[in-house]
């Protein structure tokens, strides 16, 4: 890499279309954990959903021969994985944190002994075909935008369609009014006859399911095989990504896109040759992270009531009462 | 607020001991399941670990190697909970220490024999801590979250350890650095194994922790503030300075795991010289219920586990990570069950 | 019919319907919060529940809220059996609720607040034009001053208790509850506090206000009950019953004129604060130029509504937060931002606001919690040890010398009342002969038997020579304990009065500011 290359254009677009492949998976992570926080709910479990998804998902795709059977797959499972944590952090009220660590062991060891048992010790190789790119018509032919983002394969289609989605579920539905309530005053939902436990459970199902789709496009999408270890940290990124991005959907993208930029650069260099050996640049995007969520804490913006269970007693039998008592002048649903 | 059906579980399961038993049961039995999934009689995979674990005067060696770097990190993680902070970072504190000791081994200084190891021992003590006073600075300084800044430093620490066996210390030969002088090497307690010195420093860090904990003025301001840090604020207590202290000597006690490991074990810095000893460590501390000497019992157990499955895979072909899901699956019960009340 | 959604239904005008909650009975562990208790509100009609902290008001609207189960008792409406278990029951029910900390999520807008979990947050989309125009509706009906699309935590307390009402309302409730309504506001707001409850009445709502303050029991009230002890004293129509005799119903004795004491004996100037500039946070206004001074031997209680400083005046002395401008002068010493440590060591002790947050640590034994905040003093450290034995034997003296309940030195604070708890508090803090006290609201949730021992306690220091600065929100406690009273209002002394009257601080309270306010 010489420092004139910089200036021609032919440097760029991969740079960027590289870019945009990477942050796709961290987009998915951190528009889940933004809705997970957002209620209330700190998921640092999300590298182990990932895991989950990206073994889960791999498994599927390969044995069905349909890749988008195993993003459904990983879909579910990492939806399950989120329920469980949810049952344990919001239903148990047990610490977040915990949860969140102790969870990633136990994902990371699953996801490893399940990929080992069956195809390590089978001595196959096992590869997915790669998912062939779609061009859009007429967008990917623009000047220099065209091909780094229309020229992709249709997962990251996805990754731009779920952006506008979440930012609508959290800022327009009225969901998304409930769980950003939960989020900072639980009491308050509560008090105005919400299910504060319900809504962060469907918090957390959301959050697990997009860390699923996270890392079945790391396994499906980018490498066409499971690999340990292939979530790399990716899980603990997108929960910076998620503060960097100050917890609302086009934040979180744009913060992706700057680490999956900080990336693509990184793996550039590597290549090219630079001042700072290769070895030391696998740690960059690890460094800006540090960077970035200090930048972030700085600026203070957490849910308020994020980390905090929310425990009043829980009467499960109060809505089947409830209509029963119901007021004939009752117009509520 | 307990749950609702608590009282009735707390009648039932009056002793503590026997749920915590129980839970074992059951994270057994349920890996027992994933076991017969993959086509594994789970009895056969338990008796080998049994086996494999406690057949030989070798295997227990093994266990208390590998306990050894786990007491440490386990303490490392404890004495930062114990002040409310979390100290995911240990495997980096670890890594950073090794890297001081093979730095300061590697005839990079001239030394003379005598003074190398302690100054091996110092030396990966203060990097240790060095690498964890970052984010201790981080987080109280700025706030910005230990959690995540500590899981990021141990990338890092990968990154450079990396770097540097690939690299400026490379041997050549091996994916190591080149080995250290002998007169760095540690003492091996039961010759012929690979018990080595490390373990009584390990001990005596749990011995000193316990100690300090309980006795010490310094003891007593890291529970207030882990206990109720706004008390502690308001009786004058220097939160801040204690909570950044024992962070730091957090990163020190995981650093002498890495020292141990350089010193006692491989006399050079090879590459994944941590198989997630730091991760462990949140393991150990936690079943610990974050006490320093049930700390040594529950990482020669989880030791035991370990090596007990190296031999299940070598005999059976049942990877090693079966053990992660087990300790994982145990302590998720726990919290389940909320037999972990907190304690600080 | 009744409980309609007066959204929907106003126009029919007000039907008459009757709430009850019959024969209440609540225990928490040994202590019996309610004991069958049975009160009722009519349509039309502002109910007063009267009583002392812990008397079980605020149990029994919890219950009627749905935020707590009952042990035994039913409520009712229009004698027909009603099941509340949660507060969307409840709310189902036509029962609204105005806590007294506010259920508000401060970062949404008041609309959003508004709507939040009703129908009118929509299906899938939150259409907020569509709804403004309904929700203005309803609070113009009702004259409910509030501006839509501000900010929760921008509000003043007074406006937040407006958007609180207003949410009620729009969640169709019927009979509301406020729970302590007036304990936040300046003595104008409780004014137009009272002008908007009455337009509720006349639209045929029931009203319960729980409060322990019996001039706004007189002023606004039909009917009052006085609650004691987890019992229902009597219900009485306001009009038919002599304040006096509310007070006696309240305490269980008549209260005795004063708390007796000797003269005032002011000694040398222990305490001196000038110019005291603290920056606010969160809306309140923080120190603006506060000047104080507290001599030996008296006790100055800080007079003024909740949230006009005097946190950040404790904080400031304490060295928890720092001053901006201005000096601090304890006994002849600048302490200004100086380490909390030192200036605990140079003789000042502190009772603070928050006992379980601020003063103890509940799950350590009270062996731990003796050395608080002398654990490094010595005789109980020696070089970087703690003397087991020593801090057993000090403890041992704190239970003595205040008689605090406890099954024994090792005894974990949580398992301690309220009242066992700050006598312990007090115990620890006077034992380190202090020259200067800070008392925050130090009788706050306690019983009327402890009460009257802190009171007690803090007047023999006093005779003994400190200085005791008292900072209470009760002003019956701020008049029956303080030599003088000064009162704090928007970070500033507005006054202080050497023979002070409720009329005269509540006239300081109020201010002129307050006049442009409301």
């Amino acid at each position: 890499m010489t420092w004139a290359s910089l200036l021609e254009i032919t440097f760029w677009i991969p740079l960027l279309s590289a870019s945009i492949r990477v942050a796709t998976p961290l987009i998915f992570a951190g528009l889940g954990e933004s809705v997970c926080e957002r209620a209330g709910i700190l998921n640092v479990g999300v590298e182990g959903m990932m895991a989950l998804g990206a073994i889960a998902g791999f498994l599927a795709a390969f044995w069905t021969g349909n890749p988008w059977i195993g993003f459904g797959v990983a879909i579910a499972v990492g939806a399950l994985a989120g329920l469980l944590f949810g049952f344990l952090t919001v239903i148990r009220g047990a610490d977040q944190i915990v949860t969140g660590v102790v969870f990633n062991i136990f994902a990371l060891g699953l996801a490893s002994f399940v990929y080992a048992r069956l195809f390590v010790s089978a001595h196959s190789v096992a590869q997915l075909p790669s998912i062939p790119v779609y061009r859009v018509p007429t967008l990917s032919t623009l000047p220099f935008v065209g091909k780094p983002f229309f020229a992709q394969t249709p997962i990251v289609y996805c990754a731009y369609a779920l952006v506008p989605v979440f930012w609508f579920l959290l800022e327009r539905s009225p969901w998304g009014l409930s769980a950003r309530a939960a989020g900072e005053n639980p009491e308050a939902v509560d008090s105005a006859g919400l299910d504060v436990w319900r809504i962060r459970l469907q918090a957390t199902a959301i959050g697990g399911a997009m860390a699923g789709l996270a890392g079945a496009t790391l396994s499906i999408a980018q490498v066409g095989a499971y690999v340990d270890g292939m979530v790399a940290g990716r899980g603990f990124i997108a929960l910076a990504i998620v503060v960097f991005g100050a917890w609302r959907p086009w934040g979180v993208a744009l913060a992706a896109l700057l680490f999956g930029a900080v990336d693509a650069l990184q793996l550039r260099m590597q290549i090219g040759g630079s001042i700072v050996p290769g070895p030391l640049l696998v740690g960059l995007p690890y460094l800006l992270t540090i960077v970035v969520v200090t930048l972030a804490a700085a600026r203070a913006g957490y849910p308020a009531a994020i980390n905090k269970p929310y425990a009043r007693r829980r009467l499960s039998r109060s809505r089947r009462v409830a209509t029963a008592n119901a007021l004939p002048a009752g117009t509520r649903s | 607020m307990t749950a609702v059906a608590a009282p009735k579980l707390a009648a039932a399961m009056r002793s503590q001991a026997v749920l915590g038993l129980g839970l074992v049961v059951i994270s057994l039995t349920a890996a027992g399941l994933v076991l017969l999934a993959t086509g594994v009689n789970p009895l056969r995979a338990y008796v080998e670990i049994l086996r494999s674990a406690f057949g030989s005067v070798d295997a227990l060696s093994e266990d208390l190697v590998y306990a050894t770097p786990v007491i440490l990190t386990a303490l490392s993680v404890i004495l930062a909970f114990r002040c409310g902070l979390w100290n995911i970072g240990a495997d980096g504190q670890l890594y950073l220490g090794a890297i001081a000791a093979v730095g300061l081994g590697f005839n990079h200084v001239d030394l003379p024999g005598p003074l190398l190891l302690p100054a091996m021992i110092v030396g990966a003590f203060v990097a240790g801590a060095a690498w964890a006073a970052i984010p201790a600075l981080l987080r109280l300084r700025f706030g910005a979250s230990e959690v995540i800044v500590t899981l990021m430093m141990n990338f890092l620490a990968v990154t450079l350890a990396t770097y540097l066996i690939g690299g400026p210390w490379a041997s050549g030969i091996t994916p190591a650095t080149g080995p250290i002088a002998p007169a760095g090497f540690l003492p091996s307690l039961v010759p012929g194994t690979r018990v080595n010195a490390n373990l009584l420093v390990a001990l005596a860090a749990a011995a000193g922790l316990a100690f300090v904990m309980k006795r010490t003025v310094f003891g007593y301001r890291v529970r207030t503030i882990g206990a109720n840090i706004h008390a502690a604020r308001f009786a004058g207590m220097n939160v801040d300075r204690v909570r950044f202290l024992s962070f730091a000597g957090a990163g020190g006690l995981a650093g002498l795991a890495g020292f141990g490991e350089v010193a006692g074990i491989y006399h050079d810095l090879p590459n994944g010289l941590s198989p997630g000893y730091g991760y462990t460590g949140i393991v150990v501390a936690l079943l610990a219920r974050l006490d320093p000497l049930w700390a040594v019992v529950v990482a020669f157990a989880l030791g035991a586990l370990n090596v007990g499955s190296g031999g299940m895979q070598r005999a059976l072909g049942v990877p090693v990570s079966l053990v992660s899901i087990i300790e994982a699956l145990l302590i998720l019960l726990i919290l389940g069950t909320r037999l972990m009340e907190r304690r600080t | 019919m009744a409980f309609d959604h007066p959204a929907m239904t106003i126009e029919d005008g007000p039907s008459p319907w009757r709430l009850a909650a019959v024969g209440i009975t609540k225990r928490y562990g040994p202590l019996t919060a309610n004991d069958a208790v049975t009160l009722d509100l009519r349509a039309g009609e502002i109910h007063a529940v009267l009583g002392e902290n812990g008397a079980g008001k605020s149990t029994i609207m919890k219950i009627l809220y749905g935020m707590e189960m009952p042990d035994a008792g039913t409520i009712e409406r229009d004698g027909q059996p009603l099941i509340i278990r949660s507060p969307r029951d409840a709310i189902a029910a036509g029962i609204g609720m105005v806590h007294q900390h506010f259920m508000l999520v401060p970062t949404l807008s008041v609309l959003e607040n508004l709507i939040l979990g009703t129908p009118l947050s929509g299906r899938f989309m939150v259409r907020k034009r569509a709804v403004r125009a309904k929700l203005a509706a309803l609070a113009a009906r009702y004259r409910i001053d509030v501006d839509l699309d501000a900010r929760v935590d921008e509000l003043s307390v007074g406006a937040q208790q407006r958007v609180e009402i207003l949410k009620a309302l729009v969640r169709g409730a019927r009979a509301l509850i406020l729970d302590e309504p007036t304990a936040v506001l300046t003595p104008r707001e409780v004014e137009a506090l009272g002008d908007t409850l009455r337009e509720l009445c006349a639209e045929g709502h029931g009203i319960f206000i729980v409060t322990h303050k019996l001039a706004e029991v007189m002023r606004l009230s039909d009917r009052v009950s006085v609650m004691r002890r987890g019992r229902l004293i009597g219900t009485w129509p306001t009009a038919a019953v002599a304040a006096d005799d509310l007070v006696t119903h309240m305490v269980g004795r008549s209260l005795q004129a004063a708390v007796p004491r000797t003269a005032r004996a002011p000694g040398a100037l222990m305490l001196e604060m000038q110019a005291i500039h603290v920056p606010g946070q969160g809306g309140r206004p923080g120190l603006r130029g506060l000047d104080l001074r507290l001599a030996a031997g008296e006790i100055l209680g800080i007079a003024g509504v909740d949230g006009n400083g005097q946190q950040e005046l404790a904080d400031a002395i304490t060295g928890l937060r720092r001053v901006t401008s201005g000096e601090i002068i304890l006994d002849g010493e600048a302490i200004t931002n100086r380490p909390t440590a030192t200036i605990l060591a140079s003789g000042l002790a502190h009772v603070p606001e928050d006992r379980h947050r601020d003063a103890v640590v509940l799950d350590f034994p009270l062996t731990d919690n003796a050395v608080l905040v002398d654990h490094a003093r010595r005789g109980i450290q020696r070089r970087g040890l703690v003397d087991q034995g020593a801090v057993t034997r000090f403890t041992d003296a704190l239970i003595a010398a205040f008689a605090v309940r406890c099954s024994g030195p090792q005894a974990a604070m949580r398992s301690l009342s309220g009242g066992n708890q700050q006598r312990f508090v007090l115990a620890r803090e006077l034992s380190r002969q202090p020259k200067v006290m800070i008392a925050m609201q130090p009788t706050r949730g306690l019983d009327v038997g402890a009460i009257s021992e802190v009171h007690a306690r803090l007047l023999e220091q006093r005779d003994a020579g400190m200085a005791i600065l008292l900072v209470s929100a009760e002003l019956d406690e701020i008049l029956a304990l303080s030599d003088r009273v000064a009162v704090l209002r928007e970070g500033r002394i507005a006054g202080v009065l050497d023979h002070p009257s409720v009329e005269a601080i509540g006239a300081l309270m109020l201010g002129t500011a307050a006049e442009q306010a409301a």
